[in-house]
């Protein structure tokens, strides 16, 4: 049986053996953070803290302004010794808060409750996330409780826990999976509450069958839900793709999964809900695999936000001799770091350091026209095509075939034998479209 | 594999030359050397034409010339004159590709735009002069000589004409298969010899195997070949029950006029075909239909060339068109 899928997508080595089995380790407590007050899609939220002021482990150190917004929180104790713009792993650099810690952890007041979450109100459990700061863990990072706010005209049917966790070489949501299962699963039951569904599906890749097993057992008793193993293949894991072989729904171009009445959330967020609405605890800490042949020791890594990805790659034994890239996430969506001095984000699943072999570019050639791009296209979208119009300056003709539907996913890129980097000219074409769409936005 | 400074590598191409191979070796053995020479020629011109628009660009010739070049050598007659063959050459890389802005720009196949240009300029060497191609009893054949020529023969028709001229009876399928095509028929009185068609298009099973191997390593992509030989098949079969005359068996009509070369090699030449999934089924039986209808009732025997120039022609509007449907129904 091959699993539930979509249409396109292609088949890259998964490279997952090396951590697949090790469980997670608590990373050594960081002698200093840096905090990004913007980790997520929106607005960054108010600074609340100045150079000098000593913090807790949890506080909040900026105040959301907007709705599409959420604090961010001291992941360690100590003093905050600035508050400037710092290198930051998706680009540029932007204001952050760092903190020097004093190696002692005095946490904020944490509720030892359990189970009282199904006493709380539905406006109450928003809050809650919201105050913890929860911003989805699977990489996009859009504030969740906006994302569980649905307007009342689109309700939600049916909701999707994404275990699919199909970038190669990263484990953190396997591992998360197979021992935090009970988590994961009140964190999954608290959002049915919020969103008032009554049927939720775990999808889970059939690479990870011990991981499906387990759901499969903790949730036999529970007939609203499901587990769907998923045919291995990227981006299996996909909002738009993982809706479509869970459900067989296509999300309309533009649109949202609310728009079919779905919803799909990371396992990893549900598990920091689960926290922050049973334990108050703000997400101040995450899974991260460190890994790749760049890397003495792969390992998965329970990290506190802000750790910057060198104490992180000492900590697994430095680097290897022919280490040459740095990249935040996984092989295909992950970005190349320009430092290690980065930190690692509410959105950082893995760090990924290749070495002189694994990450050599090859030189670009020509377009062929071979068509495998359009092939791979989980979106059916003409790649080649996109591309060569974002090449020649073209991009608003792009935008209309199709470029602002594309996910990034990197399918393209990867399969084209012209080795053409159809991903980065179809980034440069919504970057130079958003630009312009602001242009005009003003002189309206 | 270091990158050579000259050439820019494409693997995707050089799997096309190596598919080729077994054919090419077979017209070596048909034909004789003249194959070899007449292949090397077509490469050296094809290179040649393409550095001179690169070179001062600094840029490098792409491998795809390659395979355009022995494709081209594969689709001629045998007894073709040097110079026509350099002619065409010529034409096929300046103006079916350079002229469009080079590799993956072209709007035509270059291989198929330099023999359309032969067959209008020297309509009499393309279409009247053919060689009968060796028997197997008659090795070594080819291998050992310039010009092999066992039946004795000056001209001869292409298996297409001699069956329109009734040879039906006196060319077994199994010489298709094969490729060694030969043998002798009358008509009107006359005696006359079969030829082998072009240098590489005879050898129905080795251009399939060849075929086969790259539909595997997705070089070509199975939806136009099958969609091709589908159409075709279906479709000379409606044809030959409802117009007897003029129109062959579908089987003959598979293993004669070059349709296995060009149903596995032409219509899935990745730049001038086209790229959506729905467009594929349309541009193969596009040029499959086009092929039958153009070889049946008109005057050019070769239907499948002005076929495949016309779905070359179509394609991108096969692309957009069948996008925009489907658009339409969404929204």
């Amino acid at each position: 049986m091959p699993g539930k899928h979509f249409r396109g997508g292609v088949h890259p080595r998964e490279e997952k053996k090396g951590t697949s089995h090790k469980p997670i380790e608590e990373a050594p407590l960081p002698k200093q953070v840096v905090i990004p007050l913007l980790q997520h899609i929106g607005a960054p939220g108010e600074c609340l803290v100045q150079k000098g002021d000593s913090v807790r482990t949890g506080q909040p150190l900026s105040k959301p302004v907007k709705f599409v917004s959420v604090p961010v929180h001291a992941s360690i104790t100590g003093k905050v010794t600035a508050v400037e713009p710092r290198p930051h792993p998706l680009g540029a650099s932007l204001l952050s808060v760092v903190i020097e810690g004093d190696g002692t952890e005095d946490r904020i007041e944490t509720l030892k409750t359990s189970d009282d979450w199904q006493l709380l109100s539905v406006e109450e459990i928003r809050d809650r996330i919201r105050d913890a700061g929860i911003a989805g863990l699977g990489g996009a990072s859009f504030p969740t409780h906006v994302k569980i706010s649905p307007p009342p005209e689109k309700p939600i049917r049916v909701l999707i826990l994404n275990g699919a966790e199909c970038e190669p070489y990263l484990t953190a949501d396997h591992r998360l999976m197979l021992e935090k299962a009970d988590g994961i699963l009140t964190g999954l039951r608290i959002l049915m509450k919020v969103l008032n569904v009554r049927r939720a599906v775990i999808g889970i890749e059939k690479n990870k069958p011990d991981a499906i097993s387990l759901m499969r057992s903790k949730t036999e008793k529970d007939r609203t839900i499901g587990v769907a193993p998923l045919h291995v293949k990227y981006p299996q894991g996909g909002e738009k793709q993982l809706i479509k072989a869970v459900t067989g729904l296509t999300v309309p171009s533009g649109g949202l999964p609310m728009d079919v009445g779905c919803l799909v959330q990371n396992v990893g967020t549900a598990f920091s809900i689960y926290e922050a609405v049973c334990f108050r605890k703000p997400l101040f800490e995450r899974i991260v695999t460190v890994t790749g042949p760049g890397v003495v020791e792969s390992k998965n890594l329970r990290v506190r936000i802000g750790t910057l990805f060198s104490d992180l790659i000492a900590f697994c034994g430095g680097y290897s001799d022919e280490t040459v890239k740095v990249i935040n996430g996984g092989p295909m969506m992950g970005i190349a770091q320009h430092t290690d001095g980065v930190p690692v984000l509410k959105g950082t699943s893995g760090i990924l350091v290749l070495d002189e072999k694994s990450g050599r570019m090859k030189p670009e050639s020509p377009c062929i026209s071979c068509a495998r791009c359009v092939d791979g296209c989980p979106m059916n979208l003409m790649p080649n095509r996109i591309a060569g119009l974002v090449e020649y300056g073209r991009w608003k003709d792009a935008v209309g075939i199709g470029l602002t539907d594309c996910i990034e996913c990197g399918s393209c890129a990867y399969i084209c034998p012209a080795k053409r980097n159809l991903v980065h000219y179809i980034k440069l074409g919504k970057a130079l479209n958003t630009e312009s769409m602001a242009a005009d936005g003003g002189k309206k | 594999m270091r990158d050579s400074p000259l050439f820019l590598k494409q693997s995707a191409m050089r799997k096309v030359v190596w598919a080729l191979g077994p054919a090419w070796l077979a017209s070596l053995f048909f034909y004789g050397w003249i194959s070899v020479f007449m292949t090397a020629l077509s490469i050296a011109t094809c290179a040649v034409t393409e550095w001179l628009f690169v070179r001062k660009k600094g840029g490098r010739i792409s491998e795809a010339v390659f395979v355009t070049a022995i494709l081209y050598a594969m689709i001629l007659p045998p007894t073709l004159p040097f110079y026509m063959l350099v002619l065409g050459a010529l034409f096929a890389v300046a103006f079916g590709k350079m002229a469009f802005g080079g590799f993956g720009a072209n709007v035509f196949n270059p291989a198929m735009v330099g023999r359309a240009f032969l067959y209008i300029t020297f309509p009499v060497y393309m279409t009247g002069r053919w060689m009968p191609a060796a028997r197997f009893s008659d090795f070594p054949a080819g291998f050992t000589a310039w010009r092999f020529n066992g039946m004795e023969a000056l001209t001869s028709a292409t298996p297409i004409h001699a069956i329109q001229e009734g040879a039906g009876k006196s060319l077994p399928l199994l010489k298709l298969l094969t490729g060694s095509i030969n043998g002798r028929f009358e008509s009107l009185g006359q005696t006359l010899m079969i030829g082998g068609g072009s240098l590489g298009e005879s050898s129905a099973v080795l251009l399939t195997l060849g075929g086969l191997f790259l539909v595997y390593q997705k070089v070509a992509k199975w939806r136009l070949v099958l969609s091709f030989f589908a159409a075709h098949v279906i479709f000379q079969a409606a044809l030959h029950c409802l117009c007897h005359g003029p129109v062959q068996d579908p089987l003959t009509g598979l293993l004669t006029g070059g349709t296995i070369l060009g149903g596995f090699f032409m219509v899935t030449d990745p730049v001038s075909a086209v790229r959506t999934e729905k467009a594929q089924w349309l541009y193969g039986s596009f040029i499959a239909v086009m092929a039958v209808i153009i070889r049946s009732f008109s005057l050019f025997s070769s239907g499948l060339m002005f076929a495949i120039l016309l779905g070359n022609m179509f394609g991108p509007l096969m692309d957009l068109g069948i996008r925009s449907l489907g658009k339409g129904r969404k929204r």
